[in-house]
């Protein structure tokens, strides 16, 4: 069975996928668990060259930069492949694109280590400021980044670097989800006076990108979820038959697809619609859509997989620890649906 | 305890409050009441004294080293006689039955499931031979458990259902009977050899004892299910593996493997024939209610967390004061509140079946005995005998019906699916409400939720505990089968 979003792809989307495919099945699928459990053993800086070459750590960075030029939903698409085989580390593609998105559109002159894969960039998202400190919670890629970018609200942009004067990182010790991505805290003292940029009006378009990038990794951890699940259904027997012939378990395969379907299709919807001010709520709609559905797929997949779905080895838990945090990152999703409904004034 | 004990009054205080139902027992029934209050305090104590301080650090540990075991905190826990709370009183132990131990559980696991765990599959272990009544494991084995508790010794048991090709199969009769199992045990002079392989047995690398289960014929799997007594010590007996699990990682699961192990008669519990029908389906009913309360204790734990982290404002308003908060918090109460009652409803209607045997008076007389009489050789070779084991099941058939105990089964596995479902939704509804906020409260929040998913899993997949539901409450395909003094085969009696 296809899924609709593969059909209606084309040729150069279909190639797009196919290399990011194979870019996954040769570096990512075989260091997924050593992302996940050791990301500071090196495996990431290993695979970010690999990714390097092949051009996505500077996907979104326009030509004329020395990026690829490359639109937001052709990102997605190859997110979303990435993410099928590590979540976290397409967390860290994601940040660090957006970043040297936002340092271009700040008018920023792209800096050759970034773009060749020497190093990594990140991006802090929601920034919380207060009294000229400017805080974030949960930053993707900043352990370990030469850099972090912070959108401040009122549409400057900030550049640090880890170990400068007013820069604190702590480190989030074994987080649940997203591992790979080497998350921590950041707090940054007078913001103000590391302003580099202002971000020319594209502080919603940015916001919008990253909101379907974590949709397009959510989608990513839903189809490994329904691939493995629906694989294992059709090897294990039980109650007198393979899985797969019970109606329960094609029922839950079942909400998975319908699940991939919907998001795939709102992801699509937001990315292609254009214009920056008209896609934020739609993208906010997709993220919420997409991650929800892909919490739901990922217990659904562990569950196909009875107790073996629980255990490290068979790599179905990772998924739904990755998914809970897309689902909350960088915001709860009543937070981004509340953005859609304004209240009256 | 202290005179005035200001837990205590505490505890009560909120016990009789979260369970309306005991108000009324306690009017006729003050002292089993204050029983469970204590027992409930007791597990408070432990949680503020040990687990709470141990268990975010005892959970990174066993992520790296799954071998490693805590046996502090079990060691802990043994002046509290958590390890002897299922044992009848009249070899030692608490004489607790499964709503002292549903409740037991709920507290611990609102501090955490992983060490809670270790005690509950303790009790599984043992609620096979109070299920089969066999007296002979009873002065023999759980006197032993009971006895080196009060010296300081702890003695852990398990239970050995599932096999690496039959979960769901092997605790559930009609699919039992068309499984593809790959464990069997092979009768020889004087006892049995066992093969195969078991795996996620919860305490499987820690206990000395366990009460596997097995076909002797794997053609007639059904028809042949045996439960067997197991010293860890017994040749042909090994560990190979400890699994890596998402969470409850305080509690070991592993593989255990049989190789020619051979296991004496008298240490077959029951008859030949009876591991699944009474055998398993009574320990389910037995155990689903605690392991409902598992996940009660999962979701209470998360909403407690949760409930500190909306009361903490960083700088400005509180998340407590928005009302989609309030509204999170108010829906997972409910259903906490609701999980709870289904739990507790279960193991009462447990307890009104195996309550009535052990304060029966057959088992009354055989308690009255005195212990150097009920201890001694002759007395075992009487308990093992073929006609004091059918005297046994005789006993239950006498004083509870089928149509009792398949209601308990009915609803110890709807509270099951009820209580692991909520603790799903509640642990995972925090997290979705607390964005990507760190600190402390989501550190705890995470482990419940990863914790939380083997509750959805344990004891039966929540979908068969809905099998189960609708088999025994709406279609009447499945009851649990007990077997008569008068009218039974020569202990192959399966249907």
């Amino acid at each position: 069975m296809e899924l609709t979003r593969d059909l209606m792809l084309d040729q150069e989307s279909r190639m797009l996928v196919r290399s990011v495919a194979e870019f996954r099945e040769q570096v990512i699928d075989g260091s997924a668990r050593e992302m996940d459990e050791f990301p500071s053993s090196g495996v990431i800086e290993k695979a970010w060259k690999s990714a390097a070459s092949l051009g996505l750590v500077s996907a979104l960075l326009g030509e004329g930069s020395g990026g690829q030029g490359m639109d937001i939903y052709s990102f997605c698409l190859a997110l979303t492949e990435v993410a099928r085989g590590c979540a976290g580390f397409a967390a860290l593609l994601l940040v660090h694109n957006l970043a040297l998105w936002a340092l271009e559109a700040a008018s920023q002159e792209a800096d050759e280590a970034l773009t060749g894969g020497e190093a990594r960039v990140t991006m802090a998202w929601p920034v919380k400021e207060a009294g000229g400190t400017a805080r974030a919670e949960f930053v993707p890629g900043l352990t370990g980044a030469a850099a972090c970018v912070l959108p401040l609200a009122g549409g400057g942009l900030c550049r640090v670097a880890p170990g400068c004067e007013g820069v604190t990182i702590e480190g989030i010790e074994a987080p649940m989800g997203l591992r790979a991505s080497r998350p921590a805290s950041l707090v940054v003292e007078s913001a103000g006076g590391a302003v580099v940029g202002d971000l020319n009006g594209k502080r919603d378009e940015l916001e919008g990108c990253l909101l379907l990038g974590i949709a397009a990794l959510s989608l990513g951890l839903a189809r490994h979820a329904f691939e493995g699940a629906r694989e294992y259904a059709r090897e294990r027997y039980q109650a007198g038959d393979y899985i797969i012939n019970h109606q329960q378990i094609r029922l839950m395969l079942a909400g998975m697809v319908v699940g991939i379907e919907a998001g795939d299709a709102s992801l699509r919807q937001a990315a292609t619609a254009g214009g920056c001010a008209l896609h934020l709520p739609a993208s906010r709609a997709a993220k919420v859509l997409a991650c929800d559905r892909a919490v739901s797929a990922t217990l659904d997949g562990i569950q196909v997989h009875g107790g073996y779905g629980y255990m490290r080895d068979y790599g179905m838990e990772v998924l739904l620890r990755d998914a809970k945090y897309c689902q909350s990152y960088p915001r709860s999703p009543q937070e981004e649906m509340l953005d859609l409904v304004k209240p009256a004034d | 305890m202290p005179e005035g004990d200001p837990l205590l009054k505490d505890v009560r205080k909120r016990v009789l409050g979260d369970f309306p139902a005991l108000q009324e027992i306690r009017r006729r029934r003050p002292l089993y009441v204050e029983k469970l209050v204590k027992t409930v305090r007791d597990c408070a104590e432990y949680n503020q004294r040990y687990a709470a301080p141990a268990a975010l650090e005892l959970d990174w540990r066993m992520e790296q080293d799954h071998d490693y075991f805590a046996w502090d905190l079990v060691k802990a826990g043994l002046q509290y006689r958590f390890l002897s709370l299922a044992i009848p009183g009249m070899v030692e132990g608490v004489g607790g039955l499964t709503v002292m131990f549903a409740l037991a559980m709920e507290e611990m696991c609102s501090t955490c499931a992983g060490i809670a765990n270790i005690f509950g599959a303790h009790a599984l272990g043992i609620s096979p031979l109070l299920v089969s009544g066999a007296l002979a494991q009873w002065e023999t084995v759980l006197r032993e458990v009971a006895r080196k508790e009060k010296e300081g010794e702890p003695v852990l048991m398990a239970a050995a259902i599932t096999e690496p090709s039959a979960g769901t199969d092997a605790e559930e009769p009609h699919f039992l009977a068309k499984a593809r199992l790959s464990m069997n045990a092979s009768k020889v002079p004087g006892g049995y050899v066992l093969n195969g392989r078991k795996c996620f047995i919860s305490n499987g690398s820690v206990a000395t004892y366990t009460m596997v289960a097995c076909a002797l014929d794997r053609e007639r799997p059904l028809e042949t299910w045996t439960s067997f007594l197991v010293h860890r010590d017994m040749e042909g007996f090994s560990v190979p593996r400890v699994e890596e699990k998402m969470g409850q990682r305080a509690c070991p699961a592993a593989e255990l493997l049989f190789e020619d192990c051979f296991v004496p008669d008298e240490n077959v519990l029951g008859f030949e024939g009876d591991g699944m029908q009474p055998g398993t389906l009574l320990i389910l009913a037995a155990s689903r209610a605690p392991v409902a309360a598992i996940g009660t204790g999962i979701a209470r734990g998360a909403y407690e967390w949760f409930l500190r982290w909306a009361r903490r404002g960083k700088g400005g308003r509180a998340p407590i004061d928005e009302q989609r908060v309030q509204m999170a918090l108010a829906d997972m109460k409910t259903r906490v509140s609701l999980a709870r009652w289904a739990y507790f409803n279960a193991a009462l209607s447990f307890d009104a079946t195996l309550g009535k045997v052990l304060s029966g008076v057959p088992m009354k007389a055989i308690g009255l005995l005195p212990r150097s009489v009920r201890t001694s050789e002759g007395m075992q070779r009487v308990y093992l005998s073929r006609a004091a084991k059918r005297g046994v099941e005789g006993i239950v058939a006498a004083y509870i019906t089928s149509e009792e105990v398949t209601k308990a089964l009915a609803n110890s596995s709807l509270a099951k699916a009820v209580g692991g479902d909520t603790a799903m939704y509640v642990s995972s509804m925090a997290l979705e409400m607390m964005g990507a906020d760190q600190g402390e409260e989501r550190v705890w929040v995470e482990k419940f939720f990863r914790d939380a998913k083997l509750t959805q899993i344990y004891e039966g997949t929540n979908q068969l505990n809905r099998l189960t539901v609708f088999m025994s409450d709406v279609d009447d395909s499945l009851r649990v089968e007990l077997k008569p003094f008068i009218g039974r085969g020569p202990g192959k009696g399966a249907k």
